[in-house]
């Protein structure tokens, strides 16, 4: 789908003035930064695209299919970090829709089919992350005393954590993950919430404290198609640390994180944030010729990673691949 | 082996000089293995007849505290608020008023760094000694133990405001060595000048002169076009890469930086300053920033006698990624920090900072807050670590510059013991 298509699929659905409130809200939110958490992300983009979808299905289904696809595009590219997310999550809804209208139950109408389909849809996504800390294969991963190290603050981990502390004790080590420093949060949660044993530590401390670590738990903002996580800056130290002591890296991701794209080259990724928050102004005028960089993501290759948690249990990065070709259509993975 | 201790000027005398001392230097050499120099035996913090000892040797009025996190209180736990860096915990006239100013720069973080603290050490001591006097002069053997009760009172003022640096424990060890082997029948003043002379050779030959020689073999290691990694501040490296500059090479600089001493922001200045084009960022940019590099050269706290290196905190961890990314790595050290202790981790021997610099600082305003409102009342189950070194395994580094050459890290224990005997013998 080209720019002209998209640009008249996005024209032909502002007549639909419902849908278009909901696009247009989201893609304020969106644009303001207001979300933290993927979960949030996915959810919305799967109630957005149901409007669209039940809205736009009476003309056909390429009718469908091409709304949904631009309304897809068009969100995640306002979306920054979660950018894949949008865009998963909008294969998911296209194989729905497809499979809806290949399949409709006669007896009602093609948008009744619809709203039903995908209503059941998001009744199961909505719990996504539920599924995920509770699925017993995910539960078991950590054991009493246990000490697990992670990095920043990933939502994913953060219910995880959560989760296992009502089961068992253990204790946690944290990176605080700098500039952002987000793992002083996820600290004040796990200590105080929690009352597990914290540890914070600078992320120049990794290496000196890996030692102590039982289990390296990380999350990220998408798991390609070849099991790599994308994750924030600083997460390729942590795996390649844990790899030099021969620590397990277990990267914890739901499905809708799950990209059928693959890396083809390991900076392609890498977007390069705004320097000041990791030198703010004055400071950095008294070095003008240096130049300053600050990189948002790394990619951790699948051969770094032990395992990967999801809503689907636990499974190994290597087979990624295949849950890929479950969850999406061939033809929709490029949008 | 009377001899004043000036004839070390050249390596040739070095060399014929050490052969040619017969017994008495072999003597001394012994006598330095055996561990009887000072700072050998670490205080190890959760034992408590050794705390104990090392309470009652204490000068200042210091609490001796343990870690709250189990697995670091073996180490002297961090009291920057205390008694030294308020400066009411000083016995009066006890210790020489340079050696107590200079405590107090070392226990704020004024003075840091492996070559400006131990310099700076240096020059404290030159004046202690030169302002050496006794009241009661009856024979000539008070003056060797006058001066060094006056040297072990030094050592003792300073280690309680910081930790001694491998090099400063290296000049001790030297200058014990010095006073033990001055001639038995000697005047006052005609001691005060051999001491005075052996830490001005110990000033020339094993501080200055070294970082000028490993600025001379390194810089020619550097090509046109090169983008070099280095990783927070080193004197040393810097002055490794002004030179090169100097010498007309285009190059470029990536200074790797970590909270929260940020001390990479003084390299890059400094390197700004130079002229010479430089790339700044975070440790969490490691990879990203060591990706395009072709050399990564790092500063040293220490190079242990099995090849490994210790230096600041994170250190390690630009190691090891530039040695997954294929990129080789040097260290730039003087062999006045080569030592003869073996450490296999991070945690073993190490020095804690203010855990609550952790927190972020006015000057960090994009980065998380949540925990400064918790600043005095941290639930106990909420700790922080804030050491201040890690140990680089030998097995990543290419090679260490040191002012002998460019040698393989593991041979640092042989420049170690050759240096040595130099230094004692006359």
């Amino acid at each position: 789908m080209d720019t002209k298509d998209l640009e008249a699929a996005i024209k032909a659905l502002s007549s639909h003035k419902k849908a278009w409130k909901f696009v247009e809200a989201f893609s304020h939110e969106l644009l303001r930064g207001s979300y933290t958490d993927s979960s949030d992300v996915a959810n919305t983009t799967a109630e957005v695209l149901k409007v669209v979808a039940v809205a736009t299905c009476m003309a056909g289904l390429d009718n469908v299919r091409r709304s949904l696809r631009a309304v897809g595009r068009y969100l995640a590219g306002l979306a920054g970090n979660y950018k894949y997310v949008i865009g998963n999550v909008t294969r998911r809804v296209l194989k729905l829709v497809q499979e809806t209208f290949d399949d409709p139950d006669e007896e009602f109408s093609i948008q009744e089919n619809i709203k039903e389909a995908l209503s059941l849809f998001l009744d199961e996504f909505n719990q996504t992350r539920d599924t995920m800390v509770t699925n017993a294969a995910v539960a078991e991963q950590i054991h009493s005393a246990e000490v697990i190290l992670t990095f920043g603050r990933s939502a994913t981990v953060e219910r995880l954590l959560l989760e296992a502390a009502k089961k068992r004790t253990f204790e946690v080590v944290i990176a605080e993950n700098s500039p952002r420093g987000d793992g002083h949060g996820l600290a004040k949660v796990l200590a105080s919430e929690a009352k597990l044993e914290v540890t914070l530590i600078p992320d120049s401390a990794i290496f000196a404290v890996m030692p102590r670590v039982h289990k390296v738990i990380i999350g990220g903002e998408a798991v390609l198609a070849n099991g790599s996580l994308l994750a924030p800056a600083g997460t390729l130290l942590v795996t390649t640390v844990a790899r030099h002591y021969s620590k397990p890296v277990v990267s914890c991701a739901e499905l809708y994180k799950l990209t059928p794209l693959f890396p083809l080259s390991t900076m392609a990724d890498v977007k390069l944030l705004h320097p000041a928050t990791i030198l703010n102004e004055e400071i950095a005028s008294e070095m003008p010729n240096v130049n300053i960089v600050n990189p948002a993501n790394d990619l951790v290759p699948a051969e770094m990673i032990s395992l990967l948690l999801s809503d689907n249990g636990g499974c190994s990065p290597v087979v990624v691949h295949r849950l890929v070709k479950q969850l999406y259509d061939e033809v929709d993975v490029p949008l | 082996m009377s001899e004043a201790p000036t004839d070390l000027s050249t390596k040739s005398e070095r060399s014929s000089g050490k052969r040619g001392k017969g017994g008495g230097g072999g003597g001394s050499g012994q006598s330095r293995h055996q561990g009887k120099a000072t700072g050998r035996a670490r205080v190890q913090f959760d034992d408590p007849s050794r705390v104990a000892r090392a309470a009652k040797a204490q000068i200042t009025s210091r609490s001796i505290q343990q870690s709250d996190v189990p697995f670091l209180q073996h180490l002297p736990q961090y009291e920057g608020n205390t008694s030294i860096s308020r400066g009411s915990g000083f016995g009066t006239g006890q210790v020489h008023p340079a050696i107590q100013a200079l405590g107090v720069k070392y226990a704020q973080g004024v003075i840091t760094g492996g070559h400006s603290r131990c310099l700076a050490f240096v020059n404290a001591m030159e004046e202690v000694f030169g302002d050496f006097v006794m009241t009661d002069m009856n024979n000539a053997q008070q003056i060797h133990r006058e001066s060094s009760k006056l040297l072990n009172r030094c050592v003792q003022f300073v280690v309680e405001c910081r930790p001694l640096s491998v090099s400063m424990g290296n000049f001790v060890r030297y200058l014990k060595e010095q006073i033990a082997h001055l001639p038995l029948v000697l005047s006052l003043p005609e001691a005060r000048k051999l001491i005075l002379e052996a830490i001005d050779l110990f000033r020339e030959k094993r501080l200055l002169l070294p970082v000028n020689e490993i600025a001379d073999i390194g810089s020619k290691l550097i090509g046109r076009g090169e983008k070099i990694v280095v990783y927070a501040y080193s004197e040393v490296v810097l002055n490794l890469l002004k030179q090169a500059r100097t010498m007309g090479t285009d190059f470029l600089v990536i200074v790797i930086d970590s909270r929260p001493l940020y001390e990479g922001r003084r390299m890059a200045k400094a390197l700004d300053e130079a002229g010479i084009n430089t790339d700044y960022g975070l440790l969490n940019g490691a990879s990203y920033l060591i990706h395009s590099a072709t050399k990564v050269i790092l500063g040293a706290h220490s190079i242990m006698a099995d090849g490994s290196v210790t230096s600041r905190i994170g250190t390690a961890s630009v190691a090891l990624l530039a040695k997954s990314l294929h990129v080789p790595i040097l260290v730039a050290c003087e062999a006045v920090k080569f030592s003869d202790r073996v450490q296999l981790d991070s945690i073993a021997f190490n020095e804690l900072g203010d855990p609550l610099q952790l927190l972020p600082s006015a000057c960090e305003r994009s980065a998380d807050a949540s925990l400064s409102e918790l600043r005095d009342k941290l639930p106990s189950n909420l700790r922080m670590i804030n050491m201040l070194y890690d140990v680089t395994p030998a097995a990543y580094i290419q090679a260490a510059i040191c002012e002998v050459g460019v040698i393989p890290t593991t041979s640092a224990l042989v420049i170690y013991h050759e240096m040595s005997d130099y230094t004692t013998s006359y």
